[in-house]
């Protein structure tokens, strides 16, 4: 994954909007607890996946005026640092944009079908959503 | 049959585990004899999903021969 070319391929797609919002979701070098974390090992599901991206996005569209979305996410494995999502939409007002990408994370973080773990110094651990992450899809 | 896991539960029973079990069967079924060869695990439908063919299935849904079947741990999401 390119945010460069992913950012461009949203511009292109965005013809007369007047606002594009994007993030970045970067793996983090330290586990909720403090801990080291070398790098993130996502697994995915050959049809699932996709089609939990594909309804998230659709979602989106359907429920802000948007012009496009536009998410793509890594598999596999993730050093620190390095990012993992990107997720933009583009508008024909940034507050539209801004809340269609809050959306898409909030529901990315609980809904999309992928498996975690953080790998580090201390061992591996599987990930799963945090009340924090389920509390904020709840507003939406 | 043969049936694949994704996430914690391949920890438990490997990416891939052979069922002894006569088809058609049941996901119910299936999961019964899972759960007994590890009952240290919770295979419980409520925390492991199941998907026939790629498609999210419960537990009355009949498996055939050919068919694939799977189980989910709960996903981590993005």
């Amino acid at each position: 994954m390119s945010v460069e070319r992913e950012t461009a391929a949203l511009v292109g797609a965005s013809a007369g909007a007047g606002a594009i919002v994007t993030f970045v979701g970067i793996a983090r070098a330290s586990s909720k607890s403090g801990e080291q974390v070398d790098r993130l090992v996502l697994e995915d599901h050959p049809s699932l996946t996709r089609q939990s991206l594909d309804e998230i996005a659709a979602a989106a569209v359907a429920r802000f005026d948007v012009s496009a979305i536009r998410i793509a996410h890594r598999t596999g494995t993730i050093p620190a640092g390095e990012p993992i999502v990107f997720a933009g939409a583009a508008a024909p007002h940034r507050r539209e944009a801004f809340e269609a990408v809050d959306y898409l994370m909030d529901r990315l973080k609980t809904e999309a079908v992928f498996w975690k773990r953080e790998e580090g110094p201390g061992g591996s651990r599987w990930i799963e959503p945090t009340d924090a992450d389920h509390a904020a899809k709840e507003r939406w | 049959m043969r049936v694949r896991f994704y996430g914690r539960l391949a920890d438990a029973f490997g990416r891939d585990c052979h069922v002894g079990i006569d088809l058609p069967c049941t996901v119910g079924a299936t999961r019964e004899q899972l759960q007994a060869l590890r009952p240290d695990k919770d295979l419980d439908y409520r925390r492991a999903k199941a998907c026939v063919n790629g498609v999210l299935v419960e537990d009355d849904c009949v498996v055939h021969e050919g068919d694939s079947l799977e189980f989910l741990a709960p996903v981590s999401g993005g």
